[in-house]
């Protein structure tokens, strides 16, 4: 158990998936406006990254090892992660549309970020356990989650910065998203 | 062997990837059959009728948020410049009697009106440019800003932000579209060049 939560809190605060492994960056600026929008955006890329996992990691042992395909790894994991992400947005779409509303333009950053294939391949590349392959994405997404939710509240009070003109727009985003990353550089060491 | 292997490599790839599609394929069209999403098409058939002026005169911020309210019951006679005939068509499409514009939410104009900017008067102040709601004014900050005639929709944001009351709304008598230009004989005549020699040098002297 100590085992698991220490993997839980290395990846969610030393081995950052989005500030320190720079995956999935740039549906991150552009999902990072408002807290309220990222929260849900956090929730789903989360639950995303955690299943596609799963299911990857079933469809990588079962279907392509077996038949010794793994070169269409990449491939696959593709369609596994887009199949979820368009039926996830028909269920927001249909049963919560409020919620749809508010990510208006969002849901297609779940299909497009990195984040997902990316730790789905690391599992596979690094030959993990169901069991930890899950709770690899799970930590990713959680990881991804915290850093979007804090992000999206560091841009709300940029709005209202009296920023330099030389560094408005996408440079001071950008400056607040390495800043936030050497301070959670400070962090390792911690676990 | 090696011929069988390869040809039994190729098949299997071939049947996973087949497979693959078809599972995932099939999980796409199980989920938009479980998750059913209701747009509602009446929305969209009532804003196709408004007249896209943005103008928000029926206290809504636009057509669309117009047309939603329609849809869910509100009342049919608050676009002025749609007029009677907008009444008329959204009455037929709901099937409900005309009723008349209410005045409370402006007066028909018998004319198509577009804003026109006195340009000599303009400061460059760009607070018509951030009121227009269809983006037909053109200019910069202490620059002379002026409309598009043709995506100009007549909607009287602009006239009241501007500070110096630059801006006239202006019948216009024919669309911009429709615009001649002076007949060809004229045209040829125009341009000192163009115009015959001859009777350029007994203009001259």
């Amino acid at each position: 158990m100590s085992e698991f939560s220490s993997v839980l809190m290395g990846a969610i605060l030393i081995n950052n998936v989005m500030l320190l492994q720079l995956l999935g960056v740039s549906a991150f600026l552009k999902i990072a406006r408002t807290p309220s929008a990222s929260i849900g955006m956090a929730i789903a890329t989360t639950i995303a990254v955690t299943l596609t996992s799963m299911v990857n990691h079933i469809i990588d042992h079962w279907v392509l090892i077996p038949l010794q395909l793994s070169y269409l790894r990449t491939l696959t994991f593709v369609l596994v992660i887009s199949t979820l992400a368009q039926s996830a947005t028909l269920f927001v779409e249909a049963r919560r549309p409020p919620l749809y509303l508010a990510l208006t333009g969002l849901m297609p950053f779940l299909a497009s970020n990195t984040l997902i294939l990316a730790v789905a391949l690391q599992n596979s590349a690094a030959d993990l356990s169901f069991i930890h392959s899950t709770l690899a994405g799970l930590a990713a997404g959680l990881g991804y989650a915290l850093v979007l939710v804090l992000f999206a509240a560091v841009c709300e009070r940029l709005v209202a910065a009296d920023v330099p003109r030389p560094f408005q727009g996408a440079a001071i985003t950008l400056i607040s998203a390495g800043l936030m990353s050497m301070a959670f550089m400070g962090l390792s060491g911690i676990v | 062997m090696d011929a069988a292997l390869s040809a039994n490599a190729y098949l299997s790839t071939l049947v996973a990837s087949l497979g693959l599609a078809l599972v995932f394929g099939g999980l796409v069209r199980l989920a938009s059959m479980l998750f059913p999403v209701e747009r509602d098409l009446r929305i969209l058939e009532i804003d196709d009728l408004l007249p896209q002026t943005q103008c928000g005169q029926c206290g809504h911020p636009g057509c669309r948020p117009y047309a939603e309210a329609i849809a869910d019951g509100q009342a049919i006679n608050r676009c002025p410049p749609g007029g009677q005939a907008t009444i008329d068509a959204l009455a037929l499409l709901l099937k409900v009697t005309a009723p008349n514009l209410d005045p409370e939410h402006g007066l028909e104009s018998p004319h198509i009106r577009v804003a026109f900017i006195r340009e000599d008067e303009c400061i460059g102040c760009t607070k018509c440019i951030l009121a227009c709601p269809v983006d037909a004014i053109v200019g910069a900050a202490k620059l002379m800003h002026t409309v598009i005639v043709d995506e100009c929709t007549g909607c009287d944001l602009c006239v009241e932000p501007c500070p110096v009351d630059c801006i006239d709304m202006l019948p216009l008598a024919r669309p911009s579209h429709d615009w001649r230009g002076p007949p060809a004989a004229l045209l040829a005549q125009l341009i000192g060049s163009d115009r015959d020699p001859v009777q350029r040098q007994q203009e001259v002297l």
